[in-house]
């Protein structure tokens, strides 16, 4: 009996000539198939076929420049690149069902609302959704502790100013792409950016370089090295005493300029309202746009009758014996002109003028000199002119010249006590200098040194023009001395100094804001002056706007001025004259501290 | 039972088949084939450890150009804490909290130095 097995052994397979025919033809078509993708691979589309694997393989990186550091005069860095972690989402990769959930963490992690996570983890339209940038390192944390997909942390270039709004108007901003937009950083934006670099090389699947094979590579060019003539002591200081008055006066606003007389660098330039350079968007555009100290400007009042007694001395058209009538008040050209208390004061000399705030002295001895004169003069301190400070945004300010559109007669005397002409923070606190500095005017300038590749070239302090003698500066000096020390006690004047211990010129201004017809009731008080009177180092200019509690500079203003100048004898160490020191005085230190 | 006991390799037979192993390794002519496959065999061999060396120093190029980022960052953070810390606002909160006080009245004396032509060369500031 045969086994089933043995029945299939015995079976034999026939194979049939068509399965043969047919099996071969698979072969060949599949072969032909494959011939042909072969041709059009290797010969029809060889060239877009290279192109696209050229695409995937080779890649052109882009090397970010690292944006030149900007320090003070010190070496303290005001403004650096750091690179921060930012997070941005793939919401192709991010599973709808888990999306708000991940939108409610995320949202409370970054303090962002929830909604507004879960609308970019839901738009699928687009890749790599930034969600936040520049995120602090506990946040960073927290975010890499959940382990999402579809959740990333890239590192991105970002501006950082360690000290906040420390010097902010001075250095400025830049915006999220790196272009500075205020400040220092405008200005110098080409300076300070560099040039991006390149490297074209083939990467792996991760998009990681291979080294191994040839690469070109053309490096980036970090952007160079500005140092700032800024002092970092002076800065704060002066920073802290006009914040401190600004907010006890109720004051909407405020400027302090401290210039080295010898050279015209800025040791200190501070303006309020100001702001946080890492955080300038959360301000009004107006805040950062404009540099008030360089780019706003008022009407100087009383403080502009130091240009009036110079221009007057210089020109020999009166003496410091020579007396005009000041009664209080003066008619011309149909306007009543008078004294901020319609007081007068007698027979005055141009230092009673200063030392009185007398307008009705100015305007007489402006009068005396003649338009031609004083016009002159006012020119060639550089009024109605940009100084030519290394900032941005700087305006000339406003002042009539004889012969222009908005000049009329009245000018000579309403400019004369620093009515009728508008000029910056900047342009008072360099007359000043002048006056300082035995009448040789010096350009401001706040940068000290560029540096490329490490190798710095420092400004060379520039004079602008002589607009008054060596003489005429120095009397100047001592009746804005006698001036200032009245302040201190305006029942016993001359009997204290305003600084005890050191001699030191000052002249106040209060000046009204003019609305659009007449003078509002808002003023502006302001100081300028200089110590120490002999051998003057520094000029310093104060300005409170719209204080709520009193009009006066010399209530307002004044005060600052004084913690400035004494601070600024302590720091460079000038010691007090013992002589110079009132009853119930101590030399080297001001009532209150 | 008897079992039939041979020498699985009796030193005899041993010495004969090293004698006859002259005989494979002469090529007759071919020699130079085998020499050449050796050569590019050695070749091969130092072309896939040059390779694997390559990709071992780009790796480590990678590697260290990672480093290098890492560093630089971390460089540029420290420098930014520095400049913080180093703030006058920063330094000034360091003194309130360690109890620093101001310069006082009658405390504050200065120091005037002068040389033999009595020019004052040194001022100082001392708060007793």
């Amino acid at each position: 009996m045969k086994t089933p097995m043995a029945d299939n052994a015995s079976r034999s397979i026939v194979l049939h000539p068509w399965r043969l025919g047919a099996a071969l033809l698979i072969v060949l078509v599949v072969l032909g198939r494959i011939a042909l993708q072969l041709a059009d691979v290797q010969l029809l589309d060889r060239k877009g076929y290279a192109q696209k694997a050229n695409t995937e393989i080779n890649r052109s990186i882009l090397l970010t420049p690292s944006r030149g550091t900007i320090y003070d005069r010190m070496g303290n860095i005001l403004a650096l690149d750091v690179e921060e972690q930012s997070l941005y989402v793939e919401p192709q990769e991010i599973k709808p069902e888990n999306a708000a959930r991940l939108a409610v963490t995320l949202g409370a992690i970054l303090d962002v609302p929830s909604e507004e996570v879960l609308a970019k983890l839901l738009d699928t339209s687009r890749r790599g959704v930034l969600v936040k940038r520049w995120l602090k390192p506990d946040v960073i944390q927290k975010i890499t502790i959940l382990n999402e997909k579809g959740v990333y942390l890239p590192y991105e270039s970002h501006r950082a100013y360690p000290q906040g709004e420390f010097a902010a108007h001075v250095i400025g901003a830049t915006n999220s792409t790196g272009m500075g937009i205020a400040g220092v950083e405008a200005n110098f934006d080409d300076f300070l950016r560099g040039t991006t670099g390149v490297i074209t090389t083939e990467v792996d699947g991760d998009g990681v370089p291979i080294w191994s094979r040839q690469y070109t590579k053309i490096a980036p060019k970090n952007g160079n090295v500005l140092i700032l003539t800024i002092d970092s002591y002076i800065q704060h200081m002066v920073e802290v005493a006009l914040s401190q008055a600004i907010e006890q006066h109720g004051a909407t606003g405020g400027s302090a300029i401290v210039l080295d007389v010898k050279t015209g660098a800025v040791l200190a330039m501070a303006s309020y309202p100001d702001f946080d350079p890492n955080n300038y968007a959360d301000v009004d555009p107006a805040v950062y746009n404009i540099n008030p100290a360089v780019g706003a400007v008022y009407e100087p009042g009383s403080t502009f009758k130091m240009v009036t007694v110079a221009a007057g001395l210089q020109a020999k058209a009166f003496d410091e014996k020579t007396q005009v009538e000041d009664n209080g008040t003066i008619r011309r050209f149909e306007e009543t002109l008078a004294n901020y208390d319609q007081k007068g004061h007698g027979m005055i000399t141009p230092a009673e003028v200063l030392y009185y705030s007398s307008n009705i002295g100015a305007l007489l001895f402006a009068e005396l000199m003649g338009e031609s004169v004083f016009n002159q003069t006012i020119d060639a301190f550089g009024f109605g002119k940009l100084t030519g400070i290394e900032l941005p945004g700087e305006t000339a300010g406003i002042y009539w010249k004889p012969g222009t559109s908005g000049y009329t007669a009245i000018n000579l005397d309403t400019n004369s006590y620093g009515q009728g002409i508008a000029v910056t923070p900047l342009q008072i606190a360099r007359m000043t200098a002048t006056i300082a500095n035995n009448g040789v005017m010096m350009r401001p300038y706040i940068i000290q040194s560029r540096c490329r590749n490490g190798e710095c070239v420092n400004t060379v302090p520039r004079e602008q023009g002589r607009p008054i003698d060596a003489d005429v500066a120095n009397r100047v000096r001592q009746m804005v001395m006698k001036s200032a020390n009245h302040y201190v006690n305006v029942n016993q004047p001359d009997t204290n100094w305003l600084i005890p211990g050191y001699k030191v010129g000052a002249k106040t201004g209060t000046s009204s804001i003019p609305g659009e017809q007449v003078y509002t009731n808002q003023t502006i008080g302001s100081v300028a002056g200089m110590a120490p009177i002999d051998a003057p180092r520094y000029a310093v200019l104060v300005k409170i706007d719209r204080p709520q509690d009193d009009q006066f500079g010399v209530r307002t203003a004044l005060p600052v001025y004084r913690q400035i100048m004494i601070k600024l004898m302590r720091y460079d160490r000038i010691a007090p004259d013992n002589a110079l020191v009132g009853e119930n005085q101590h030399p080297g230190m001001i009532n209150g501290e | 039972m008897a079992i039939p006991l041979k020498h699985l390799f009796p030193l005899q037979q041993a010495r004969l088949r090293r004698l006859e192993l002259g005989r494979y390794i002469k090529f007759d002519g071919g020699g130079s084939y085998v020499a050449m496959a050796v050569l590019l065999a050695l070749m091969g061999i130092a072309l896939i450890a040059q390779t694997v060396r390559v990709a071992e120093t780009g790796a480590e190029i990678f590697q260290l150009q990672k480093m290098q980022t890492k560093l630089t960052r971390e460089h540029k953070t420290l420098m930014a804490r520095q400049a913080a810390a180093q703030s006058m606002k920063r330094i000034e909160q360091y003194a309130k909290d360690t109890k620093m006080i101001p310069v006082q009245k009658a405390k504050l004396q200065y120091l005037l130095l002068q040389n033999d032509d009595g020019q004052l060369v040194v001022q100082g500031m001392v708060n007793r």
